[in-house]
């Protein structure tokens, strides 16, 4: 069977700055995979990349068996995206952000009605479905925002640093429903650098520096590859080398 | 394209739009409230019907009672006090609008047929009450001196049209009546602010401040056409624009209704217009809420924050009043070589309805290029909304 997430190549430059290299990977229904790398490593425009708001400038990658390139609009309605930014409206209730979303996603208004009372319920927003969001913390927004890319119930899921700045609670609460969505068999993308999280939540790492994917793997392939025990040390072998 | 999803934007913008206060207050707020108040509050409490001029008047004896008793009215308020020493600083310090010193033998000076009597008067110019004051007393002057003058003549036996060997006969062609000219300057103005400004401050919160907040970012991911955002954005700016235009169209008829009698009822112009002009003037409205909606997108779109979009766009606001004073000063020649420039467009059908100077050919001329350029600000729009590099922040 095809992988969810197929990426071949792919490359993004602006202008003479290389943003994304060559850069391949797949993954597959039911798994988690992170993309760790320090800042301004490409991770976010690899992200960028696969929710088609940017182009690549060679390559390309299907998502759910659909080419970016080629069928954007396919591949935006089989993706759910959690941005760097989580991108609400201040003036919206999250109800209304899950209502409004649903319909750009053509769902049948019932449908759409008892799926964002389910999330809401899941994320245990139900109290506060009907408050602005502008009102809210941190945490909060991002699990609205994360909500968003859950409503239509896509297949792959593309999520930009989905804890970060986050406290505990907030952090181990969106952890769960990452869980609870692997189960499910999606296909899960998270980027992130920070290590805990990645060995906690993915089931495969790919490791990226200035552009360009330096390994991938399991924690234990990884671990095999550089002798190294933990993550942190994992990583920074791979980076500095 | 899809209309539902269309109408799931739009209908998210209105509800987002209707909750910000700063849209509230451009919309319906400034031109419902404040900017009738503005325009008539200075009117109505310069009035001297509702507050009359205080008249210091200084007499040497009882000679010009008579004259006094003419200039009493229910506009003027006058005041006998004793010596003129401190006259000028009563009126600098606001006690009276205006002072009159009244000649001694005041009647008997008028008796001679060959002789003037002096009166002076003290007013401060700078003062708009002081004018009002002015105009008012120097009226009641010439109504006693008209009289005085038929005395005298009626003395001389010749009659009063003596002096008056011509006399005009004006016979005015004007169809939609006196007033139509005053509103064919006054409505294609307003109606051009508001659809300039009325919509202004929504579309740079749609666009450059939705792309500054990364909400744009969020809605780019969604299985939506570039072409239905814009859509979507621009049906919510129409509307508010042209909700605006009628609003502040009600706040005038509003205010004058409230503050009638203000602005000289009994000289009121008379003014009539038919329901097929009626409709063109809507209808250009239309027109000019949808050019300039299409145009301040394209601008706004092109901004990277609100900011920018703020600075790019303002000086629409007082560019929008230049088609509209110019109009006035241009022969209907040279008025109808700007038939093709945007805004000036519609405010030409307007001013052409009001004036019952419609004509078919310069009505298709206007409205076509009104939505060739319409058609051309939103393909543009369009076009950015698709670049990577207008719409998406590194």
């Amino acid at each position: 069977m095809r992988a969810l997430i197929q990426c071949d190549s792919l490359t993004k430059r602006f202008r003479e700055f290389t943003a994304v290299d060559q850069v391949s990977f797949e993954v597959n229904n039911g798994e988690v995979f992170g993309l760790l790398g320090p800042n301004g490593a490409g991770k976010t425009t690899t992200m960028r990349l696969l929710s088609t708001l940017l182009k690549p400038t060679s390559g390309t990658a299907t998502i759910a068996g659909y080419d970016l390139l080629r069928e954007p609009q396919k591949v935006r309605a089989s993706i759910g995206v959690l941005p760097e930014d989580t991108g609400l409206y201040d003036r919206l209730t999250p109800r209304e952000h899950l209502l409004y979303y649903g319909k750009l996603h053509r769902m049948p208004q019932d449908v759409l009605r008892k799926r964002s009372d389910e999330l809401l319920d899941i994320m245990e927003l139900d109290d506060r479905a009907n408050t602005k969001v502008g009102d809210f913390s941190k945490g909060m927004k991002q699990k609205v925002a994360l909500l968003r890319a859950f409503i239509h119930d896509p297949p792959v899921l593309l999520l930009d640093e989905p804890t970060a700045g986050l406290d505990v609670m907030s952090a181990r609460s969106i952890h769960g429903f990452v869980e609870r969505f692997r189960k499910e068999g999606k296909a899960i993308m998270i980027s992130t650098h920070n290590m805990t999280e990645a060995q906690k939540l993915c089931d495969r790492i790919a490791i990226i520096d200035h552009a360009r994917i330096v390994a991938v793997g399991t924690v234990r392939e990884l671990q095999e590859k550089t002798s190294q025990k933990d993550l942190e040390s994992i990583f920074v072998q791979l980076v500095t080398d | 394209m899809n209309l539902e999803r269309i109408a799931a934007i739009a209908e998210k913008e209105l509800k987002d739009a209707l909750r910000d206060r700063r849209t509230i207050l451009a919309m319906i707020v400034i031109p419902i409230i404040v900017l009738p108040v503005l325009m008539f509050l200075p009117a109505f409490l310069a009035s001297p019907e509702r507050n009359p001029v205080r008249i210091a008047v200084i007499q040497s004896d009882n000679s010009s009672d008579d004259f006094l008793a003419d200039l009493a009215s229910n506009q003027i308020d006058l005041v006998r006090i004793g010596h003129q020493e401190n006259l000028t600083r009563l009126i600098q310090n606001g006690d009276y609008e205006l002072g009159m010193v009244l000649p001694p033998d005041f009647s008997r000076i008028l008796e001679g047929p060959d002789r003037r009597a002096t009166i002076t008067i003290y007013v401060d110019q700078s003062s708009v009450r002081g004018t009002i004051a002015l105009a008012l007393v120097q009226d009641a002057i010439t109504q006693y001196a008209n009289k005085i003058v038929a005395e005298r003549l009626a003395k001389t036996g010749l009659p009063p049209e003596a002096l008056t060997p011509i006399e005009t006969d004006l016979r005015s062609v004007t169809v939609t009546g006196t007033g139509a000219l005053f509103l064919a300057i006054l409505l294609p103005l307003f109606l051009g602010i508001y659809a300039v400004t009325g919509a202004m401050y929504f579309i740079m919160d749609t666009t450059a401040g939705e792309k500054e907040r990364k909400t744009l970012e969020a809605l780019l991911t969604m299985p939506v056409t570039r072409t239905e955002i814009v859509l979507g954005k621009f049906l919510i700016a129409v509307l508010i624009a042209l909700l605006s235009s009628v609003l502040a169209i009600l706040g005038m008829i509003a205010g004058v209704v409230f503050f009638s009698g203000t602005i000289g009822e009994s000289s009121a112009p008379s003014f009539s217009i038919s329901a097929g002009n009626l409709f063109l003037i809507g209808l250009a409205t239309l027109v000019l809420a949808m050019t300039s909606a299409s145009l301040e997108m394209v601008i706004s779109i092109f901004a990277r924050s609100f900011k920018e979009a703020q600075n790019f766009l303002s000086p629409l606001s007082i560019v929008v009043v230049v088609p509209a004073i110019a109009m006035q000063y241009m022969s209907e020649q040279t008025l109808r070589l700007f038939a093709v420039a945007p805004i000036f467009n519609a405010m030409l059908i307007i001013r052409d309805a009001l004036l019952n100077r419609a004509s078919a050919t310069n009505l298709a001329l206007e409205f076509l290029s009104a939505f060739i350029y319409m058609a051309i600000a939103l393909a543009v729009a369009i076009k950015i909304f698709n670049s990577e590099k207008a719409m998406v922040r590194y």
